[in-house]
């Protein structure tokens, strides 16, 4: 298990460094509109109250869907964002920015993207990794269901699904991650396949949190 | 192969005829335009017609009976006119010319001039379309596009030709008279205060390049062609050390009004970019044409503030001037 609390040490760069890059415009802007200088900046300030544990492993290079679970508020999100950034030194792209200003350029700044299949497709075929969050639940061991449509162009690239279990809590500021073995789509690219697809990831994340979070005698 | 080049007068017609005419493969080049290229091109034989006179067209076009037909003569609004004789221009032309060309029956291939302003930005619309998301122009400027691949296509499919729409993010070069270049190169510039999402752009020697490759190869289908990367419209200023104005809402009309004053007005699908981004998915481009653009976007919006000059919007409106003098 891997436990990190600091960015990546290649990545980091002073505050100076830092402002002196916005002032003069020679930092990065990606065409679906992410800046990784905030990505990092959101990164050095998150580790004062938060810390990430992550177990499995990610692609180091190329396309990649991940399936994860998700309840109230953004803590999953982020803590799968930071997790993902201080480990592998990717960017994570989670689905679900609203396309309404200034919250959804605002969320584009920190690598969020759109929930339509085109922006999905773009973003893998330039080989980034992408985060589906399945739908919300009260419990943190129920998981909630996947909108097959999302997960179209991955199958038709091939690019492989990830289910990961994210639990912890925003109260203890204790996250931990863990990813699962990948999942391909099997045969053509058709709805149906992609159905099935989403059917086993979402298998697969509720796994891994009954692995993780036994259910209580109250709870069953 | 015997090629008409329409809009040969700008900066990206000229640079096309230029490239074609270093082929061995062309046997005889005609350009078409209401104005000739800057620069002389050895084998080009020049037809300094307006679009709107479609008889001149007709007949230009009937003569030089071509087997292949670059149509670059798209008019973006307040670049080399305004943008009603921008819409009138573009469409007379596309209908005259393609028209023409179909009638002859030695037509091969067809290479028509885009943007990727036609798939719009309406809410909810992906921010980076590839070719497959239907095109929804939310702009003149797009839809006048849009008009120009759907007569081309049209003429393609009757006459049995392979047609390409070569859908190029905004274009940029020393000579190009954009009017975003123009906005971005003055003092203060008027900038989006709720929203600073993503642009690219394209130089006119990719763009020309493009052209070319397509015409070779024969593509087929709509193309998008975007320098690689991006920039938002605060990171540009920042580069050439301008001053943003945050605007919201009704504040934007004033700020129109005041740039066109001073000499460069903010067409609507410029205020669209600027308010609402503009990108688009480039990575089928390196495959079918062979080759991605050389030039960066973030290079490019750093170049624009190093050129000597972008031409002024009067450009147009000169010429015909001059000539009558």
């Amino acid at each position: 298990m891997m436990v990190v609390g600091d960015p990546e040490p290649g990545r980091a760069s002073s505050g100076l460094e830092w402002a002196r890059r916005r002032a003069s415009g020679s930092y990065e802007v990606d065409p679906w509109g992410a800046d990784p200088d905030w990505v990092d900046a959101l990164s050095a300030v998150s580790r004062f109250g938060l810390r990430v544990s992550v177990t499995g492993d990610l692609p180091p290079t190329g396309p990649a869907v991940i399936v994860a679970n998700r309840r109230f508020g953004f803590g999953e999100v982020l803590a799968l964002m930071l997790g993902v950034r201080r480990t592998s030194g990717r960017l994570l792209r989670p689905i679900g920015a609203p396309d309404i200003a200034p919250i959804g350029p605002l969320a584009r700044r920190f690598g969020v993207i759109q929930a339509h299949p085109a922006e999905v497709g773009s973003l893998l075929r330039a080989g980034e990794i992408i985060a589906m969050a399945l739908t919300r639940q009260w419990r943190a061991t129920r998981v909630g269901t996947i909108s097959p449509e999302m997960l179209e162009p991955g199958q038709r690239l091939r690019v492989p699904v990830i289910p990961a279990a994210v639990y912890g809590g925003e109260i203890t500021g204790s996250w931990k991650v863990s990813f699962g073995p990948a999942i391909l789509g099997r045969g053509r690219a058709t709805p149906l396949a992609a159905a099935e697809l989403a059917d086993r990831a979402r298998a697969g994340v509720q796994a891994m949190l009954d692995d993780a979070l036994p259910p209580k005698w109250w709870s069953r | 192969m015997r090629v008409l080049i329409t809009g040969v007068g700008g900066a990206l017609g000229s640079r096309v005829a230029r490239l074609l005419d270093r082929r061995p493969d062309v046997e005889a080049l005609a350009g078409l335009d209401i104005v000739a290229p800057g620069r002389s091109v050895r084998r080009l034989d020049m037809l300094v017609i307006d679009p709107l006179d479609r008889r001149a067209v007709l007949a230009a076009v009937t003569h030089f009976a071509p087997t292949a037909v670059v149509h670059l003569g798209i008019y973006e609004p307040d670049a080399r006119s305004t943008p009603r004789e921008a819409v009138e221009r573009t469409a007379a032309g596309t209908v005259a010319v393609l028209g023409a060309a179909a009638e002859l029956g030695t037509l091969d291939r067809i290479v028509v001039r885009s943007g990727i302003e036609v798939y719009g930005r309406r809410r909810g619309s992906p921010m980076t379309p590839d070719e497959s998301v239907r095109p929804d122009p939310t702009t003149p400027f797009g839809r006048s596009l849009l008009r120009v691949e759907q007569l081309a296509m049209a003429t393609g499919a009757d006459v049995g030709v392979p047609t390409s729409a070569l859908r190029f993010g905004p274009l940029v070069g020393p000579e190009f008279p954009s009017p975003l270049a123009r906005l971005l190169r003055m003092r203060a510039v008027p900038v989006s205060a709720m929203a600073d999402l993503p642009f690219q752009l394209l130089h006119t020697d990719d763009a020309a390049r493009a052209v070319v490759d397509a015409l070779e190869r024969r593509v087929d289908g709509p193309v998008n062609v975007v320098g690689a990367g991006a920039v938002t419209a605060f990171q540009a200023l920042r580069m050439g050390r301008r001053i943003p104005l945050r605007m919201l809402g009704p504040q934007w009309s004033l700020a129109r009004l005041v740039s066109a004053r001073l000499g460069s007005p903010v067409p609507d699908h410029v205020l669209e970019l600027l308010q609402r981004g503009r990108t688009a998915d480039g990575s089928r481009a390196a495959s079918v044409l062979g080759r991605a653009p050389l030039r960066s976007t973030p290079d490019l919006a750093r170049a624009l503030f190093t050129w000597h000059e972008v031409q002024p919007a009067d450009w147009l409106k000169l010429v015909p001037e001059e000539e009558a003098a």
